[in-house]
């Protein structure tokens, strides 16, 4: 005769027996082989250019002459095919030289291939490179416990091999809620550095037609734009594996695409 | 887990790594499988998570967190296993056919029972399913693994455990009937 269990223990019991088993070597051995060419993030990945101490003339202009290749060599098709580290399908990017379109002086992605994707989740529509993969976030962002990176509640757009990607995502505050304090709090939680963010912030715009202003901050391994609309801010973030990549250009296009308030069954339709 | 390797590990040290790995290897497999239902799936996924565990190591803050950080990655690529080749719908498995003794006969129902009301839950349910009665975690240490509020981990916890429940006193209830009908 059997004793009688709870259904909690016969859960547990079920789970023991059928997890039982190793994993091959083979599947261990692949994993060390992949990460054995697999670069690391590293804090100097993302490093301000407003924190960069004084450096001779020399260097400075060596940096500059670096930059300068780096930015040239963003914009050719041949080594950089999706405009945003995209492998194969997304039709090259070209400068777009109008001054008025981006905030800063550098040119910005030709954006014309993107497709856009609309969340009701969060009440917002922003464009991706067309071969790039969508993940809606599974619940609603909360800044108690998704403010690490990796998590599962903002949508989530990554580049076909993986190495970048972007996120998106709102969240209600409370009438009144001052943008920068928001972000002082929202660094705290878990990006750095998170001093001197006010004089760090850059601008930078959403709305393609609108031009709403918000505000650009590079951390040490991302880039993120916040905008404050009504009683939600929204932020779209750029992670990359690699540092070589100019994640400024991807995070303005990405911005200036956003509609805010614009997702289907949106939780807070724009007062604007 | 060695703060010590983490660290290491952290800096740029392959070994270290590959020792953390194997340590995790068998638990991060057995999690996968659960979730996924699929062996070559979870062989999959374990080999996602390891790769992007070593690539976003240096950003982990508390090395005293490794565990519950790899977590979170492992399910992480157990979402993103399901959403590439949507398998979440369990295989089904084949109850043996060769005569089993009667105490056994409780077991194998509750294992069919359990597999189809498994197979109901979505992903993020499966995941608290396997975090909460396989590791043993808190609803609170679920949440704080997986990045949602306690409240959510809780619903979804209470949600997947009543499927689990109705799945085995359906069994039970069957069960009973068949056995009032059966002839002396």
């Amino acid at each position: 005769m059997t004793t009688p269990r709870s259904t909690e223990e016969r859960i547990s019991l079920w789970l023991e027996e059928e997890a039982q088993g190793s994993l091959p070597d083979r599947v261990l051995e692949a994993s060390f082989e992949r990460a054995r060419g697999t670069r690391q993030v590293r804090a100097s990945a993302w490093r301000p250019s407003k924190m960069i101490r004084p450096i001779s003339a020399f260097v400075a202009v060596g940096a500059a002459a670096i930059l300068l290749v780096v930015g040239v060599s963003l914009l050719r098709p041949s080594t950089d095919p999706g405009g945003v580290g995209g492998t194969a399908s997304t039709p090259p990017p070209s400068a777009v030289t109008s001054p008025e379109a981006a905030p800063t002086a550098a040119p910005s992605l030709d954006v014309s291939s993107w497709e856009t994707y609309t969340s009701p989740r969060y009440g917002l529509s922003i464009a991706h490179p067309a071969d790039w993969t969508v993940e809606p976030g599974d619940h609603d962002w909360s800044l108690d416990t998704d403010a690490e990176w990796p998590n599962t509640a903002a949508d989530k757009f990554s580049a076909p091999d993986d190495h970048i990607a972007v996120a998106a995502w709102s969240v209600p505050v409370e009438p009144g809620t001052d943008l920068n304090a928001w972000i002082q709090t929202y660094c705290e939680k878990n990006t750095k550095p998170c001093t001197g963010l006010q004089a760090r912030a850059e601008p930078v715009y959403a709305e393609p037609r609108d031009r709403h202003l918000g505000t650009l901050i590079r951390f040490q391994d991302d880039v993120q734009a916040f905008f404050l609309n009504g009683d939600r801010i929204y932020v779209v973030a750029s992670w990359r594996a690699a540092d070589e990549f100019d994640s400024r250009r991807l995070i303005e296009a990405f911005a200036l695409s956003m509609c805010l308030g614009c997702g289907e069954d949106a939780p807070s339709p724009s007062p604007n | 887990v060695a703060r010590a390797l983490v660290e290491a590990a952290q800096r740029g040290d392959q070994d270290a790594f590959e020792a953390l790995a194997i340590a995790s290897a068998d638990r991060l497999f057995a999690i996968a499988r659960l979730i996924l239902r699929d062996i070559h799936s979870a062989e999959d996924a374990v080999q996602e998570t390891l790769v992007h565990a070593w690539r976003d190591l240096p950003r982990l803050r508390d090395p005293e967190r490794f565990d519950a950080w790899l977590h979170r990655v492992l399910i992480n690529a157990c979402a993103d296993q399901g959403r590439h080749r949507r398998r979440w719908s369990a295989e089904i498995h084949l109850v043996r056919a060769e005569p089993v003794a009667d105490d056994a006969i409780g077991s194998m129902a509750d294992r069919d029972q359990l597999e189809r009301g498994f197979r109901r839950l979505r992903p993020e349910q499966r995941a608290v399913v396997v975090l909460h009665y396989y590791l043993g975690l808190t609803a609170s240490e679920i949440a704080d693994t997986i990045g949602v509020p306690v409240g959510t981990a809780k619903s979804r916890l209470h949600y997947a455990t009543e499927t689990l429940r109705a799945a085995l006193e359906a069994d039970d209830r069957g069960s009973v009937a068949a056995t009032n009908g059966r002839p002396a």
